[in-house]
């Protein structure tokens, strides 16, 4: 059905994003309020169309005709079905409270207004994506949202360690993008459409051959491993830290960063033409879920913390569509927006309150200075530990329990394996919250600020955060997978999810293990903690430099590469092309010199050159030897 | 569509009426010390050209369905067949829109070399007719005179107002162009020749004309192998491909701004061009086998191009080897039997031409403004001059192709189209997509973030005024055009399949290429 409220749902927040960046400097005070209006404007839009979701099927508009011509058509068309619901609800939603708390965040930034434009325009960038009707349409705002990461991080660009955090996260989005470009040419070759629509259908996905499907659904997954920062694309994601709070509460926790899961679920029956796909696939993220996981426990960034839990809890989801749980992979998005926002946000006003401190080592016992944002960060860090009845357990075991049932022969023998490494993500997961719980709000404070807690403008979108992080999975776990069985494959195991208070408390046992390890450590016996340090020095030693990923990425790309470069120009380029060009000039100079010098003028001399020109002819041309 | 008046030649009429008027004694240095009046005047005529080429193309597809095709056509040196033969078709439009456009933007812009008069206006207003002509001309020999006279005019505003190795790089400039052309024009008499030989007892059965030369087929495929040769070359150095760019940092890094975008924004084009409009329908043999080799010498230029720019430190010469990365995918595309990547190639280049001026003018303004062209020597200038910051943000973002700016369009049709006919040689130019992304960023980064040196001087201002204007329509097109290439593709995409109907390739209505 089409419906122009659709397109209000992008204009809202585009609007927005121009016309406080149009008013500039004169619009201080009001830009944070003209972006979270506009945000809400779009909620608004998308909660009527949801709404009205189960009568009319889907919603679509066309915006332009873009790419049209000849012969060819591919319009910028949206499409809003229940897949694209889920995620508008979680991008505006989220979005919205983020805006608000962004007002209390920023309220003594000069630079206010470019802050909100930016955020206003990355929200109209993130719905393009979510709900672009064609590959090409979903790529403007894939890009758009690279875009918007890029000035957001560096927003405090006087830093160049900041500008220098936004280029890397671009660039290496970027790299997935080509994944992207590769996997839309083969699909535009091979079912000439780049529909979503037409290509969710088995009998056109049939007239892709079987060598090319393989790299289709490759492309794909590369494309996602750039946005969702998964190996070896994932260390631009930490990085990105350097923005302000709330973007990274909101672009690199809640929204942006799970675009590449819901790909992967729009594009499932690409994902699934090869088989081997969702097997690297899975491999992948459990490979990045564990590295970042044990990274995590190392950090003492508060942000840092929560950027790599991040990156675990991303590969967390895409364990699930390794394993074809797609459903429990877009709920785990919908908790992990909860808890990891609420996460960010509560970090954000500790921060605040510290006076831009981000250390842990120097916070400890903030819970008396700041109990609701404390109450808030503790509430979410046992969400995503996996305690029921909140929130993250019921995702997370969702996604545990859906692996055994996988129907992929390349898994089938390692089944064991697999649901082993997971279970141990779940217990470093919870171990490495609760430290940075136990740094920041327990023991004695260690800093030499006064810490405060933060405006009503800040904690009240952190307390509602904090209740969906509470409630939200309980809530949404038995209506949300029967939900998405229109857009995504049907799987059986969707249903079997009620396992009684036995099951509920096995399967806490794993967060208990990882919560009891991390009080006894940094609670009742640091003792302890120096014996563990020495047992696991190597381990440790890993997690302290980050796996070395970024110095492998130093001596592996970025040194070749600049060699390569400069090889190219200083050496291939300026002696080899212009070099030989000049050269070329000094002959045909050296040639017109020799020249001058013989054509003296004189008869004799060309009297002598006439008849030497006339021997060699006749010596060459006559018949006569 | 044969018209009376306004022919097409009020297209290069205009422009150099102009030239000439610039020589007029009130714009002297003594009657108008600043330049002001030659200015007006100058801006005048650029106006007045756009205006008689949109009026010229609304007035020939007023109908509905009609398609862009108006011809003027005289006879020249009747003795020797040179006609005087133009055609604006859709092709043509979109480089005479891009001529009319720059032109406008490079004469109105505010900053000119200091000892510059109406002289500047003059010799910018005759450069204009004479790529006007280069984009009208279908007689070759016509084409061959305005291809070589355009150089003059750039020429002497380098040698006049250009850096200190002004006339080493305007020689070099000369004579890379010339041994290309040198080539081509021989090639071109022996098409003519070989024209008439073919009809004996006709008298005055010389021709020159491109369809009359192409509908003859006079060429087996060994001639067509060493006639596409020497015209290859001659656009090759042109455009420039690598390895033929040897010219090209020299005349960027020395060449004035203005004349800078000019040479960047529009005789690069004309190699584009040329090889669609010529080289298709005269060697279409040739052009089909060759299609492999020019596909990786385009794909070359794209990640060589790149990897050079990367390693600049001077922001021209890193804008001038980003041209050669951003029109490799152009060649490759004209390389690849598919209208889709064809279309998408033409439109890439009217949107390199326009995304590269606005460049090379920005810029140019903070490079004169700090007296200094190196990044290392810059640095925090975003807090200094945010308009230009903005403007250089909003250029950068259409530079490297980022979606709803018009470079998008063109890289992504030809990204699919190329893909069919040329897998690999696509997939070596998507590594020019990253390349791209970095050293435009890091050209970005170096000189409006981090923090300001304290040697930065502050000698000028910031944009504003006329150039805000014109910086802001350019930005203006390139969104447009991102948002909405409907309509100009469809003007291009009317006249590619002409251009390739010689090699019996048919276009197959989903776009997937041409099917042999």
């Amino acid at each position: 059905m089409n419906d122009s409220r659709l397109a209000l749902v992008v204009l809202a927040p585009l609007i927005g994003a121009v016309l406080t960046y149009i008013l500039g400097k004169s619009s201080q005070k009001i830009s944070g309020v003209i972006a979270s209006a506009a945000v809400i404007v779009s909620f608004l839009c998308v909660g009527s169309l949801w709404a009205e979701l189960p009568t009319a099927g889907s919603f679509g508009v066309t915006l332009s005709s873009w790419l049209s011509f000849g012969g060819i058509s591919l319009p910028l068309e949206l499409y809003f079905d229940k897949l694209s619901a889920v995620m508008c609800l979680v991008v505006t939603g989220i979005g919205a409270l983020i805006h608000i708390y962004s007002i209390g965040y920023m309220a003594e930034d000069e630079s206010r207004p470019r802050f909100f434009s930016y955020l206003n325009l990355f929200i109209a960038a993130m719905l393009v994506l979510v709900l672009g009707k064609s590959l090409p349409t979903i790529f403007i705002g894939w890009e758009g949202v690279g875009l918007c990461s890029y000035l957001l991080i560096g927003f405090w660009y006087t830093n160049p360690e900041f500008a220098s955090a936004g280029r890397k996260a671009f660039v290496m989005n970027r790299i997935g993008d080509v994944g992207f470009i590769v996997a839309m040419a083969v699909l535009y070759h091979s079912c000439g459409s780049l529909d979503i629509t037409v290509l969710g259908k088995p009998e056109i996905l049939a007239r892709i051959p079987a060598e090319l499907g393989f790299i289709a659904g490759i492309a794909l997954f590369v494309a996602a491993t750039g946005k969702s920062a998964q190996l070896p694309l994932f260390t631009w994601l930490p990085d990105a830290m350097a923005g302000p709070t709330p973007v990274s509460a909101l672009i690199h926790a809640a929204t942006m960063v799970t675009a590449g899961v819901y790909l992967m679920a729009r594009m499932h029956g690409v994902v699934e033409l090869d088989s081997a796909v969702p097997a690297v696939i899975l491999w992948t993220a459990l490979a990045t879920s564990a590295i970042a996981a044990i990274i995590a426990m190392s950090q003492n960034d508060i942000k840092k913390v929560l950027a790599y839990s991040t990156v675990s809890q991303l590969g967390f989801m895409f364990i699930a569509v390794g394993v074809g749980a797609y459903g429990f992979a877009l709920f785990h998005v919908v908790t992990h927006a909860f808890f990891k926002a609420c996460l960010f946000l509560s970090a954000g006003s500790v921060i605040h309150g510290c006076h831009h401190e981000q250390d842990m080592r120097r916070m400890g016992g903030l819970a008396k200075s700041m109990p609701l944002t404390c109450f808030a960060y503790g509430v979410s860090t046992i969400a995503i530990a996996g305690i029921p009845p909140f929130s993250g357990y019921f995702s997370k075991h969702g996604i545990l329990d859906a692996i055994p049932l996988t129907g992929n022969s390349y898994l089938q023998p390692w089944l064991g394996v697999i649901g082993l490494i997971a279970t141990g993500i779940t217990v470093l997961t919870a171990f490495y919250m609760f430290r940075s719980f136990i740094l920041t709000f327990m023991g004695e404070y260690r800093g030499h600020e006064h810490p405060h807690e933060a405006p009503m403008v800040m904690t009240a979108p952190v307390l509602m955060l904090a209740v969906l992080a509470v409630v939200g999975g309980a809530f949404l776990s038995p209506i949300f997978l029967p939900y998405l069985t229109g857009p995504l494959p049907k799987v059986a195991h969707h249903a079997a999810t009620h396992p009684g208070i036995l099951g509920y408390i096995l399967g806490s046992l794993p967060a208990l293990v990882g919560i009891a390890a991390a009080f006894w450590l940094f609670l009742i016996s640091p003792a302890a903690k120096e014996f563990f340090r020495k047992v696991f020095l190597p381990v440790g030693k890993l997690s302290e430099g980050k796996f070395f990923v970024d110095e492998i990425y130093e001596i592996s790309v970025l040194t070749p590469l600049q060699k390569v470069s400069n090889v190219s120009g200083r050496i291939i380029d300026q002696s080899f092309f212009l070099g030989g060009g000049e050269a070329l000039g000094k002959i045909s100079r050296a040639l017109g010199e020799l020249t001058a010098r013989v054509t003296t003028g004189q008869v004799g001399t060309y009297v002598l050159f006439m008849f030497c020109a006339a021997a060699l002819f006749v010596y060459f041309f006559l018949p006569v030897r | 569509m044969p018209i009376a008046w306004p022919p097409l030649s009020s297209l290069i009429i205009i422009p150099a009426v102009g030239a000439l008027g610039c020589c007029a004694p009130f714009f002297s240095k003594k009657m108008d010390p600043n330049g002001k009046l030659s200015r007006l005047w100058s801006i005048g005529i650029a106006i007045l050209t756009l205006v008689v080429l949109a009026a010229l193309a609304r007035g020939a597809t007023i109908a509905p369905g009609s398609v862009l095709a108006l011809e003027e056509a005289r006879s020249w040196i009747p003795s020797l067949g040179i006609s005087y033969h133009l055609e604006l078709d859709g092709l043509s439009f979109a480089f005479c829109l891009l001529t009319a456009i720059i032109s406008l933007a490079v004469i109105a812009w505010s900053a000119k070399p200091q000892s510059a008069g109406a002289g500047w206006y003059s010799l910018l207003l005759l450069g204009e007719a004479l790529v006007m002509g280069a984009f009208l001309a279908t007689d070759l020999v016509l084409f061959y005179v305005f291809f070589e006279a355009m150089l003059l005019p750039v020429l002497g505003a380098m040698a006049l107002w250009g850096g200190p190795k002004r006339l080493n790089a305007a020689l070099k400039f000369l004579v890379y162009t010339m041994a290309g052309s040198a080539l081509m024009f021989l090639s071109i008499l022996y098409l003519g020749w070989l024209g008439n030989s073919s009809a004996p007892g006709v008298v005055d059965a010389f021709s020159f004309e491109i369809t009359n030369l192409a509908s003859k087929r006079l060429l087996n495929n060994s001639q067509e192998m060493i006639l596409g040769i020497a015209f290859l070359l001659a656009f090759a150095i042109k455009t420039p491909i690598v390895p033929f760019h040897g010219w090209l940092p020299d005349t960027y890094r020395e060449a004035p701004h203005g004349v800078a975008a000019f040479t960047a924004a529009l005789l690069g084009k004309v190699g584009i061009y040329a090889i669609l409009r010529f080289m298709w329908p005269l060697f279409p043999t040739f052009m089909v086998e060759a299609g492999p080799y020019i596909a990786a010498l385009g794909a070359v230029s794209v990640v060589f191009g790149a990897l050079v720019a990367m390693a600049q430190r001077d922001i021209r010469s890193l804008l001038a080897y980003s041209s050669i990365s951003h029109l490799g995918f152009c060649v490759l595309g004209l390389a690849s039997l598919s209208s889709m990547a064809m279309t998408g190639s033409i439109f890439l280049a009217f949107s390199h031409g326009i995304i590269t001026a606005a460049l090379f003018l920005t810029f140019g303004m903070i490079i004169d403004r700090q007296g200094v062209r190196d990044f290392d020597s810059l640095g925090g200038l975003a807090k200094v001059v945010p308009v230009s910051a903005f403007f250089l943000m909003v250029f950068s973002v259409a530079a490297v192709a980022l979606p709803l700016t018009s470079s998008f369009v063109g890289e992504f049709l030809i990204l699919m189209g190329s893909w069919k006919a040329f897998p690999q040689w696509t997939s070596l130019a998507l590594i020019g997509v990253v390349l791209g992304a970095v050293y435009t960023l890091t050209a970005y980064l170096k000189t409006m973030f981090g923090g300001m040196r304290a040697s930065t001087p502050a000698l000028g201002r910031d944009i504003r005024g006329c150039d805000a204007m014109i910086l802001t329509a350019l930005a203006a097109i390139v969104v447009a055009l991102g948002v909405f290439p409907g309509r100009l593709l469809d003007t291009i995409s009317s006249a590619v399949p002409m251009q390739a109907a010689g090699s019996e390739v048919a276009d197959n209505n989903l776009g997937q290429g041409f099917v042999r």
